[in-house]
């Protein structure tokens, strides 16, 4: 999950995973009354309490969204302006083949970065031992990239990835490994950048699943202890049944993350690179049309694919989560 | 539950404070009436020229009481898309930094305002500037900017790697095989030093030996796209040799990884042709300073050089069309030319301040890019030029690999350039 | 025997969590390194580890490109700004949306969460001309203006608020407080882990937004300190040891604040994430 860099903050979230429970407490206790009538008692307080935040989701979120709808299906530059003209911006990507390759290479991405999860439950695990020293050491140094700036970071990481003189380069070597531009090499740029990815967000992976593991009853594990169970054992049979659901949020938090992903592979790749072509994701596309070749409407068409694709893939996750997680 | 309301007061009186602030800040600048204030704004790209800009604006302001200028710095990534942004809703700065590649879409847009009378009034010749690049920002006899410097490409070398190689310096007389020859014998075979530089860089290589090939990469009339004739091909095929044929060069990989002019700075490349405008930047550093210097590009059938330069534009959204375009013309007069040159910021574009420049940096033989400027190509431009010149590197990107040759590569790039330039011609 | 074995499992442990701390550092401790070369150093093959003289002035670069002091304060004004603004707007919404029942409710929060699932960067050019439109360019509230609003704060908290006990508000509402009383004098109190979390993570996204800030604040006095560093880059090229100096500047301050305020930071996130 790439921190957003943007003015709207929050890179990610997620609806809420109890969908059935619908409003929650409240209308829960509502129901439970004996004389019914009124369903909306609240009307006008919500009215009044909601007025500015919903006015400021207007004006900064909603509305931008209506104008780039409109805009996907306009014709126009900046400054002659913008009429609607139909389908023709929509028809023009989806025959277009870069969109669906930038569609691939962001699945890939997104794929690659959720590998992180299952490293960060590793580690989560082995801080959960209460006994053990330095936790609180160790979890400082594991969130450090957590709180720094992807564009500093990137700009370390490609200085470190350099084919030429690149630490990454020189630590390979020294151990008979292989070594290449790895961000400038079609075949590795979006793996070295996927790295990236997993590393600044291992930290909050880290921390959320580690919030799970302090959730689960100790007397379970001590239970499966005096049944004779191994450390290994019972952490695949006992904890990680009991953390689906933050395993769960996290992966979800990861793909959403991942499939927004554009501020690293801008600063690390820069555009006149040879593995651009085969490693850009579907959000630096939106960039390259709407800011380089300033075609708005073209980039307005990606910008609501990269929507579409994001529903779909957290829809399709929601539907797998009642496969496999349990909640307590 | 004490402190909450505390912080609920503090964020209620904080909330206050800025609509107020907000209330004050939404006049912005007063509208000025006779013989009061008038604060303009002035967009640039750079901010190596930030104190040569100032300096001039300050003379500016001296000479027109009343007017404050205040700079905008916009890096050179958002630069386009913030110009293009604001000035089309109408609120952009009040005078711009301005490139040939760009004025066309603003021309069209009707956004920017005629310099005609304001340079009238400024008693400066026209005679004195480039004239290749005054043509750039006319249109329809009606002149939308002066350009303020111009820069030419030229031939930059590392005099102690030479001397290392045992090769003599490049002359002004140079050919294409000179250049290959001296690369052959400067290039370490351990991969320390390569021979030469040849990154996929339109400007610095490759614009250059199409031309010197007799080659062009867009037609005289703006139509149809020079990519995919035998000159054309001739002038790129001559750096991707460099790299996939004498192995001279590094690749385009590590170019990706650091840009040309860092490796040639840190002595790893020998020879490396770009601008005069790297100058300043080689004049800063220690190593560079002591080590480079440079002569003219070596010819090919022809010579010539790419010519560019940046112009001053006023926009017609300003609340102060008088003074944003005395602005816009005293930033490219003689006065800011002297200054831009004595700086070594740029190559001042007024005739007789040039010399200014070979001063600045008596280390570097910087006449070599005045002498070239009488070849002086243009660089190309259309209408919409990044329509086309966006995609250039997409599709010469297998050439520098090797992945494609030369000739395929050229020609899938004419066509993408044709269609783009087809649907610009019937806009 | 089995105090023996547990402390063997511990050094394996240890081993293994050392070499992933390392790594998670490593790039750091590289950054550190290389901000104290020449640019020659930082491109010699193969690399030196340590510089040969120790040059601070690659700092001082920083300094002389963009007016660090100016920008260091324009980032805090609008964190603090955005910050205090982001916990008003969404603790008002959270609470309505958890605790009382109004009509439209479902579509009304699907409106909120929806933006959520957008990328960031399609706000982008509405949101300037809305800025620009209130003649608020270069000023600090247009820095933290749209993220004040962001619905993501909304979010975290309306989870949290959803687990408060339903009888807290009809206890109060039989003592006759209405819905704004409730929020103030029950709810509120009772959000501060969660507040304090909204607050660390909406001051993490100020403190590194890059895209925006560059777009609406373009006067050298006005702008953040990562857009100094994007500025610096443009200025500098790709020296490698003044754009490592500029880079741990910029980010040093979140990182001592992170270190200080340690156990927040960890709960904020965790907070975050907390499961429905």
């Amino acid at each position: 999950m790439a921190t957003g860099t943007t003015g709207t903050g929050a890179p990610a979230g997620v609806t809420p995973a109890r969908r059935s429970g619908g409003a929650g407490g409240a209308i829960g206790a509502g129901r439970g009354r004996r004389d019914r009538p009124n369903r909306y008692p609240d009307n006008r307080w919500a009215a009044i309490l909601l007025a500015v935040p919903f006015a400021g989701l207007v004006i900064f979120y909603l509305w931008p969204l209506v104008r780039t709808v409109l805009l996907s299906l306009s014709e126009g530059t900046a400054f002659t302006g913008y009429s609607v003209t139909g389908f023709d911006n929509w028809q023009r990507v989806l025959d277009g083949g870069e969109v669906w390759g930038a569609l691939v290479n962001t699945l890939v991405y997104a794929a690659i970065v959720l590998l992180g999860v299952p490293i960060a439950m590793v580690l989560a695990a082995l801080l959960h031992q209460r006994e053990l020293r330095g936790r609180s050491f160790y979890r400082t140094l594991y969130f450090v990239p957590v709180v720094t700036m992807p564009v500093a970071v990137a700009m370390v990481w490609r200085y470190i990835y350099n084919g030429d003189f690149g630490l990454l380069n020189e630590v390979l070597d020294a151990v008979g490994g292989p070594t290449r531009a790895w961000v400038a090499d079609p075949d590795t740029a979006l793996y070295a950048v996927a790295v990236v990815g997993i590393w600044m967000a291992l930290g909050t992976n880290l921390i959320i699943l580690a919030a799970g593991l302090e959730a689960v009853p100790e007397s379970l594990e001590e239970a499966a202890t005096l049944d004779g169970a191994g450390p290994v054992r019972r952490f695949f049979s006992v904890t990680v049944p009991l953390l689906t659901p933050s395993i769960f949020l996290v992966s979800v938090l990861s793909v959403i993350g991942s499939l927004q992903m554009f501020d690293l592979l801008f600063i690390m790749l820069g555009r006149t690179n040879p593995a651009l072509a085969d490693s850009k994701t579907i959000v630096y596309l939106f960039y390259e049309e709407a800011f380089v070749r300033n075609d708005r409407p073209l980039g307005a068409v990606i910008a609501l694919i990269t929507l579409v694709v994001t529903l779909a893939v957290t829809a399709v996750q929601f539907r797998l989560q009642r496969r496999w997680v349990t909640y307590a | 539950m004490k402190s909450t309301k505390t912080l609920i007061g503090i964020a209620a009186a904080a909330a206050a404070l800025t609509l107020a602030a907000c209330g004050d800040n939404g006049a912005g600048t007063s509208s000025g009436g006779d013989g009061e204030e008038v604060d303009l704004t002035f967009a640039t790209f750079s901010p190596d020229q930030e104190p040569a800009i100032r300096e001039i604006l300050d003379v500016f302001e001296e000479q027109n009481p009343g007017v404050t200028v205040e700079i905008q710095i916009i890096p050179w990534t958002d630069y386009w898309s913030t110009l293009q942004t604001s000035t089309a809703g109408g609120t952009g700065p009040d005078v711009a930094w301005m490139l040939g590649a760009k004025i066309g879409q603003y021309i069209d847009g009707g956004v920017l305002l005629p310099l005609d009378d304001a340079f009238e009034e400024s008693g400066l010749n026209i005679e004195k500037y480039p004239e290749q690049l005054v043509d750039l920002f006319v249109d329809d006899d009606t002149t939308y900017a002066l350009p303020k410097d111009f820069d030419t490409i030229g031939l930059w070398y590392n005099k102690a790697l030479f001397d290392e190689a045992g090769v003599a310096y490049p002359t002004p007389d140079w050919t294409w095989d000179d250049v290959i020859a001296a690369a052959q014998a400067l290039t370490k075979p351990d991969g320390s030093v390569y021979g030469i530089g040849a990154p996929l860089d339109p400007q610095a290589t490759y614009y250059n030996t199409i031309y010197q090939a007799g080659g062009e990469v867009i037609s005289a009339d703006g139509t149809t796209s020079g990519y995919d004739s035998p000159e054309a091909i001739a002038g790129i095929q001559f750096w991707t040799d460099m790299i996939n044929k004498y192995d001279v060069s590094p690749t385009l990989e590590s170019f990706a990884d650091t840009e040309s002019v860092a490796q040639f700075m840190s002595g790893r490349l020998a020879m490396l042709t770009t601008g005069s405008f790297y100058a300043i930047r080689f004049a800063n550093d220690e190593y560079s300073s002591a080590n480079f210097d440079v002569t003219e590009l070596p010819g090919g059938v022809e010579e010539a050089t790419i010519i560019n330069g940046i112009g001053n534009v006023a926009l017609a959204s300003t609340e102060h069309p008088e003074e944003a375009a005395r602005l816009a013309v005293f930033l490219s007069g003689a006065e800011a030319s002297q200054i831009s040159s004595e700086t070594g910021t740029v190559i001042g574009s007024y005739e007789g301040t040039q010399q200014a420049f070979v001063d600045a940096f008596p280390q570097f033989n910087l006449q070599a890019f005045l002498d070239q400027a009488e070849n002086g190509v243009v660089l190309p431009v259309s209408r919409n030029t990044d329509a086309w010149a966006s995609r250039e590197s997409e599709f010469l990107t297998p050439a520098w690999t090797g992945e494609q040759t030369v000739e395929e590569a050229a020609g899938n790039l004419a066509g993408a350039m044709n269609e783009a330039l087809a649907q610009e011609n019937q806009d | 025997m089995p105090e023996q074995r547990s402390r063997r499992r511990h050094v394996v442990t240890h081993v293994v969590l050392m070499a992933g701390a390392l790594l998670m550092v490593s790039p750091f401790l590289w950054q550190f390194l290389t901000s104290l070369k020449t640019l020659g150093e930082s491109t010699r093959v193969p690399p030196t580890v340590l510089p040969e003289a120790v040059r601070w002035e690659n700092y001082s670069a920083f300094f002389d490109v963009v007016p660090v002091g100016s920008m260091a304060v324009n980032s805090v004004l609008a964190l603090v700004l955005r910050v205090v603004g982001q916990l008003l707007v969404a603790s008002l919404a959270a609470y309505v949306f958890a605790r009382l029942r109004f009509r439209f409710r479902g579509p009304l929060l699907a409106c909120f969460l929806v933006v959520l699932m957008v990328p960031p960067q399609l706000f982008v050019i509405p949101q300037y001309e809305v800025i620009r439109t209130m003649g608020w360019l270069n000023s600090v509230q247009a820095l933290a203006l749209p993220g004040m609003f962001s619905a993501f704060g909304v979010f975290v908290l309306y989870q949290f608020m959803r687990t408060l006990p339903a009888e807290l508000d009809e206890a109060a509402r039989i003592d006759g407080a209405n819905p704004w009383q409730i929020y103030l004098r029950v709810i509120l109190p009772l959000c501060r882990p969660a507040l304090a979390a909204l607050t660390i993570l909406t001051s993490l996204f100020s403190w590194n937004d890059l895209l925006w800030p560059l777009i609406v604040n373009t006067i050298p006095d006005r702008m953040t300190l990562p857009v100094g560093l994007a500025t610096l880059q443009g200025a500098q090229g790709t020296d490698y040891p003044v754009l490592m100096a500029g880079s741990l500047l910029t980010i040093l301050p979140m990182v001592l604040v992170f270190v200080l305020l340690q156990k927040q930071f960890i709960r904020g996130i965790a907070m975050s994430g907390l499961k429905a």
